[in-house]
């Protein structure tokens, strides 16, 4: 390490030591939270001129995109018992239930609301996906019905996802806990505690554990929910044990942060020390594909770049095609400064939100490489489709320019 | 990272429960990032609350959701850049040159620590905007250079030339600061020999 690095870690440390750590206060939370609600109604605002402006102007291309922004509005919010609600391609309805809970419905989706009372609400996916955040309170009694599968919900996040061809349920439960039961009792109730997901097609009940971030896993579940869980959660064949660091996150969380939770802090050695303590290979074998790139991030970022290489090599073995398995082929030529990994992530993503990033760092990898033909290729390449980009300077540098 | 599409999903839609969530979850970080820039002085919390609303109003332009740790932190320093150039204005309009960018307000303080903490923002108070949050993320938060390229939207040849002049600039100015002295032994080649 250099002397100024030795001061910034004085500096670094003096500042930790005296600065408030941890999550926000609730205050500062809910001062950003009015600050984007007065952003909003400030656009509402300018909608409304604008639609006015429009409308006396006359303009019939104004006039249908106005109606046609009223008829969102009229979707959206409270809705009606019996009222056919439908989400167009390419839009999703949020809804807000007197109880205080809320539903989005994702693009395509078509719901109808069966009950409507001040405890909760009865509703029915008739096809697509609905996410549900339920607000806990005595007495809450909240049904969410999909095809002939039954949610019966206290204070929980989920969403829910019903194809009725080829008659495909899925759920996923990110907080709190539900009972899901199949009409006629064709199948036993089973109670899931977050975070675990449960899919019923034509090969039966899957239920699995999921990645949830962690504040969803401290919600507190009900008692008798949990025990009964544990009896009717099978865990399905072939899927991989939960870890020692997942298994109770509850009691986990209220001791030590987890190494999840100590990323999200920025804390990315205090992260690889506790991942390691797992074992960084077994947790590469285990978790999730978002985790590993979070977890190839801390030991990246902590020094242990032949570590951050081996998760991120793990997860494109285990999830092949995936958006994460082309993340971490950019990530790993972040980490070897290799052409080859940018040239795979541009194959497998080419508009990719990292496209540029990619391609950019494509050049520097072939200059440094000293494949001056290779890298004067790239250079046009990039000019022609970032002119403006921030590699572009470095391009015309490579071309001559 | 489904997690983080449904919470990019819920921002769009506008949805308040998921903006408190973005908040909570993301505060730390972006409070880290522009306080290693801003020091931790008065103007922090509006400094943060800022870049939120940015990154509120720039969300349609996040097309992926596992980039918005990066387009989060990029707009977090390109915030802190703003805010430092709206301070030096400010200190020219009022001839007041006296703010103090981090004082300590929490447990006792280590004598030695705090002076080097105060010397060290006493120089970067005199860098460009620029150049103080290269250094800074640099030297003081540890960003390694790809990651402070990331930050800074451009090439890392481009922040490693930024870099080197803001070193240098820093060990000219901070030659006035004796609280520094025993971290200006080495040479600025040692300084810059960053990958």
């Amino acid at each position: 390490m250099t002397r100024l690095a030795d001061l910034g870690r004085v500096v670094a440390d003096e500042q930790d030591r005296t600065r408030v750590q941890g999550p926000p206060d609730e205050a500062a939370v809910q001062h950003f939270v009015q600050g984007m609600r007065r952003e909003r109604r400030a656009l509402g605002k300018r909608w409304v001129a604008a639609a006015i402006v429009t409308v006396a102007a006359g303009c019939a291309l104004g006039v249908i995109a106005w109606r046609r922004h009223l008829t969102t509005v009229a979707l959206s919010g409270t809705p009606a018992v019996g009222e056919p609600l439908v989400a167009r391609p390419g839009e999703t309805v949020p809804l807000h239930f007197p109880d205080g809970s809320e539903v989005v419905l994702a693009s395509g989706t078509e719901a109808v609301v069966r009950e409507l009372h001040d405890e909760g609400a009865e509703l029915e996916v008739t096809r697509g996906q609905a996410s549900v955040a339920v607000r806990h309170q005595p007495g809450t009694h909240w049904l969410v019905g999909a095809g002939p599968y039954r949610v019966r919900v206290t204070g929980t996040r989920f969403s829910v996802d019903w194809a009725p061809e080829p008659k495909r349920f899925e759920l996923r439960l990110t907080q709190g806990s539900v009972v899901v039961s199949s009409e006629g009792g064709s199948h036993a109730a089973v109670t899931m505690v977050a975070p675990q997901s449960l899919v019923i097609d034509a090969g039966g009940w899957q239920l699995s554990r999921t990645e949830t971030a962690s504040q969803d896993v401290a919600t507190p579940a009900e008692p008798a929910a949990t025990a009964d869980a544990s009896a009717a959660a099978p865990t399905p064949e072939g899927a991989p044990e939960p870890s020692p660091a997942s298994a109770t996150p509850t009691a986990a969380t209220a001791s030590t942060p987890s190494w999840e939770e100590l990323i999200r802090r920025g804390k990315y050695a205090q992260a690889y020390e506790e991942a390691a303590r797992h074992g960084v290979a077994q947790l590469a074998d285990s978790r999730p594909s978002g985790a590993l790139l979070s977890l190839a991030e801390a030991c990246r970022f902590s020094g242990h770049g032949g570590e951050a290489t081996q998760v991120l090599e793990r997860l494109r073995a285990r999830f092949p095609g995936s958006d994460d398995a082309a993340t971490a082929a950019f990530q790993l030529g972040r980490l070897g400064g290799s052409a080859k990994w940018f040239r795979q992530y541009l194959k497998e993503r080419p508009n990719g939100a990292l496209a540029r990033e990619a391609s950019g760092r494509l050049l520097e990898a072939l200059d440094h490489s000293g494949d001056r033909a290779a890298a004067r290729q790239a250079a046009e390449a990039y000019l022609a489709r970032y002119p403006g980009g921030p590699h572009a300077a470095f391009a015309r540098e490579l071309l001559g320019k | 990272m489904e997690d983080r599409a449904a919470l990019v999903l819920a921002l769009k839609n506008g949805d308040e429960r998921a903006a408190a969530a973005f908040f909570r979850e993301f505060e730390p970080l972006v409070g880290r990032t522009m306080g290693r820039i801003l020091g931790f002085g008065d103007d922090l919390a509006d400094a943060t609350q800022e870049a939120f609303l940015r990154a509120m109003r720039s969300l349609e332009r996040l097309r992926e959701p596992q980039a918005l740790v990066d387009w989060l932190q990029q707009i977090a320093v390109f915030t802190a850049v703003d805010f430092l150039r709206r301070r030096k204005r400010r200190r020219w309009l009022h001839f007041f040159d006296q703010q103090t960018t981090d004082e300590p307000a929490g447990p006792a303080p280590d004598e030695a620590g705090q002076e080097a903490l105060r010397a060290t923002y006493r120089v970067l108070d005199r860098l460009s905007a620029e150049e103080r949050s290269v250094f800074a993320l640099r030297f003081i938060d540890g960003m390694e250079i790809d990651a402070l390229a990331s930050a800074h939207d451009c090439s890392r040849s481009t922040i490693k030339r930024r870099l080197a002049r803001a070193t240098a600039r820093f060990r000219a100015l901070a030659q006035r600061e004796a609280a520094l002295a025993p971290w200006l032994a080495g040479s600025e080649q040692e300084d810059e020999g960053t990958s």
